[in-house]
């Protein structure tokens, strides 16, 4: 694969984070991955590198999707040995191993969407900033039991926040349209705040959208309880360092004056300000979760 | 032509305004109009008695059934639709996208469809690494193509359906053929040309998927209504409405431009929309420069300078029907490649009645020969036709410079082709009518 054509991939996995959060992109991917093999034309002894090839690509992401990851290794497992000269036969044995993966990813989705509801009590008033599928799960299903709450939803810029905004309109949620930067404004009204992340790393951070670490530190300063949802799926056994986020530097002209600014895709949280981590397999408070995952 | 010189320097002056967009082209016409009204050389009521209602209804009605499709979201979402369907294929791209936006354009306006259309084929292309450049222009001439086929796909036979008196189904049966081999024709030179960026992706398994990663993305940013049916099924029923209406105009006996604002009245009925909101997407600059150059063209053919230019001018080659024909079509087609085609085809239509009074020529080949020169010629150059210059437009807004010649390179020598394969059709069909 050419760089040029990798750096057009990346971005592409970038602009589904933005808009789907993790689980969604990997989601995404995978179908994907389902649906170019079924149109894939090649002889069967080429396959095998071809697959490499995508499934080297899709480790390397900038910055690395961890659910996705995880997912593609276990598949990178499954498929050792496993191609054969049938090239039908080899398509759809991946076809229904990918399949799998997906379908385990809609599993935890739902355990995280179980979990996620107890910790919605009666008058919250939750911050929510980034885009994630088991956020906005859990805020629909609160909805849909009955659940009085309120949402103060952070835009950003409006393709990060346009489905948020447009699940909370059309489920009807009760909920408040805020600029990020006015946080400070309505602080005293929120009393939860719900964080989405892709990775949680060994070395006690979290690797979230952009904007969430100042996020954090307004709500840790006022003493607003945190909820990192994060599957089991995210957490990574390589340090932050290695999660290769994105940054670019570009020129940029406003009026009359000319620019170079510096611009990551993410950031990283410190996992020392996150009260809770959601789990499929539980809520796990900060004092719990720092002796039994980070090292 | 006694007094026709102040009518003539505003004419030519108005005309400079617009060529060098020094000032709105409404705005131009309008003002040349007040001048002949102030210096007595029309009075108001004989003004008004040059605008052609007829077109203005016809522009009017379409312009707001297209804009109340619009918001349908139905457009885009069968733009998505065909995204999905090439898989990839640069190949598929282009004759997928043409199809559509031929289609389109036939039924709506050219401007419309490049606006629903290019976004998609920008988004597609930029991020399967092709060049974008190739199928933003092949887009916009594809759209002019398209738009020559019936009365209502461009403003040149929207004048001349309705100054003339030429049904829906007489544009249909005459147009369809030739817009068709000019379509095929027009792809095929751009594949051979470019052969190299049309090869299948099939065989690159990392390619295929950056192309599905692609398309789930198109979705999410280009589907962002949500498609109300009831909604849908008033506008689509309305404008299958409309085409029927159309096409049985000689049964019915209603002019397109009754059919048009009936059916738009109707729309606005059935569907409770917020008319203040619509009339803001109608396009008001357009109807009054219609209004504008529908006076100052009637000022002079009341003077008798058309009738002096046909003479002089087009008259001059004699009376052999085929040169006629073919030197309508050839600078009809040279003309509105430099010049905007709307009041270019407002001053030939006298020009043309005229020369059919001198040289009758059957089977009204001599307007066919008008509309296909107006409308394919607009492909000449990047001025040429709005839809050029909204596609170009779009395309900066993406950060895609097309200049001129970029432009010119690749849409003049279709323009030649579709011009010499008019040529033959019309050369064709007046050989077998006289």
């Amino acid at each position: 694969m050419k760089q040029e054509d990798r750096q057009n991939l990346y971005k592409l996995f970038r602009d589904h984070g933005d808009v789907l959060g993790a689980d969604g992109t990997a989601r995404v991917a995978l179908e994907s991955f389902i649906r170019s093999i079924q149109d894939l034309r090649c002889a069967p002894e080429k396959l095998e590198e071809l697959v490499a090839e995508l499934i080297h690509s899709i480790k390397h992401t900038e910055p690395q999707i961890t659910p996705l990851v995880h997912l593609i290794e276990e598949f990178e497992n499954e498929m050792a040995g496993q191609f054969s000269t049938d090239l039908k036969a080899t398509k759809g044995k991946i076809t229904s191993l990918l399949n799998a993966k997906i379908d385990r990813l809609k599993d935890i989705g739902l355990q995280m969407t179980a979990r996620g509801l107890k910790c919605i009590d009666r008058y919250d008033v939750i911050i929510v900033y980034s885009t994630s599928t088991s956020i906005r799960d859990t805020l629909v299903k609160a909805n849909k039991i009955g659940k009085p709450f309120e949402v103060l939803i952070l835009k950003q810029d409006f393709t990060k926040t346009r489905k948020l905004i447009w699940t909370a309109s059309g489920e009807k949620i009760d909920h408040e349209v805020i600029p990020e930067y006015n946080l400070s404004n309505f602080i005293t009204k929120a009393n939860k705040f719900f964080l989405g992340s892709i990775s949680i790393t060994p070395d006690n951070k979290a690797v979230c959208p952009l904007g969430s670490a100042e996020v954090v530190s307004l709500c840790h300063l006022n003493r607003i309880p945190i909820y990192l949802f994060a599957n089991s799926l995210k957490f990574s056994h390589k340090a932050s360092g290695t999660h290769k986020i994105h940054e670019k530097r570009e020129s940029r002209l406003d009026g009359q004056t000319s620019y170079a600014m510096t611009i990551h895709s993410h950031c990283l949280v410190d996992l020392e300000h996150v009260d809770f981590i959601v789990r499929e397999d539980g809520v796990i408070p900060r004092e719990e979760f720092r002796t039994r995952f980070i090292c | 032509m006694e007094g026709a010189l102040l009518p003539i320097s505003i004419f030519l002056l108005v005309y400079v305004a617009l060529t060098f967009e020094l000032v709105n082209k409404a705005v131009a016409a309008l003002f040349g109009v007040m001048v002949l009204l102030i210096m007595h050389v029309v009075d108001e009521h004989e003004a008004m008695s040059y605008i052609d209602t007829e077109t203005i209804m016809l522009l009017l009605g379409m312009m707001t059934i297209v804009a109340i499709l619009r918001r349908t979201g139905v457009f885009t979402l069968l733009s998505v639709r065909i995204a999905a369907l090439t898989k990839g294929s640069p190949l598929k791209i282009l004759i997928f996208f043409s199809i559509v936006t031929a289609l389109l354009s036939a039924f709506l306006d050219n401007v419309t469809t490049v606006l629903i259309i290019i976004p998609i084929v920008i988004e597609l292309t930029t991020g399967m690494g092709l060049d974008p450049k190739l199928y933003v222009i092949s887009q916009a001439i594809i759209s002019n193509i398209g738009g020559t086929a019936t009365l209502i796909g461009d403003p040149p036979n929207i004048i001349i359906g309705s100054k003339v008196g030429l049904t829906f189904n007489a544009f249909l049966l005459h147009l369809t053929l030739p817009v068709v081999i000019c379509l095929c024709t027009g792809l095929f030179y751009l594949w051979l040309t470019n052969r190299e960026k049309f090869r299948p992706i099939d065989t690159n398994l990392a390619k295929l998927f950056s192309v599905q990663m692609l398309l789930e993305k198109i979705r999410n940013e280009f589907l962002t209504t949500k498609i109300d049916r009831v909604f849908l099924t008033k506008g689509l029923s309305c404008l299958a409405l409309a085409i029927l209406l159309f096409v049985t105009q000689t049964v019915t006996g209603m002019s397109p431009g009754v059919v048009a604002l009936a059916v738009a009245m109707l729309l606005i009925i059935i569907t409770k929309v917020d008319v203040e909101n619509l009339m803001e997407e109608i396009e008001w600059t357009t109807l009054l420069f219609f209004t504008g150059l529908f006076i100052l063209v009637g000022v002079l053919e009341e003077k008798n300078v058309l009738e002096w230019i046909a003479h002089n001018v087009f008259l001059k080659v004699g009376d052999n029907p085929y040169v006629i024909v073919l030197m309508v079509l050839w600078v009809s087609g040279i003309v509105s490649g430099f010049l905007d085609n709307i009041p270019f085809t407002i001053t030939m239509i006298p020009i043309v009645k005229l020369m059919l009074e001198s040289t009758p020529i059957p089977n009204d080949i001599l307007w066919w020969a008008l509309s296909l020169g107006a409308c394919l010629g607009g492909n000449l150059t990047m001025i040429g036709a709005s839809a050029n210059i909204v596609s170009v437009g779009i395309a900066k807004r993406h950060n895609i410079d097309i200049s001129f010649l970029d432009f010119m390179k690749l849409s003049a020598v279709i323009t030649l082709i579709t011009l010499v394969i008019a040529s033959i059709l019309l050369t064709v069909f007046l050989w077998m009518s006289l």
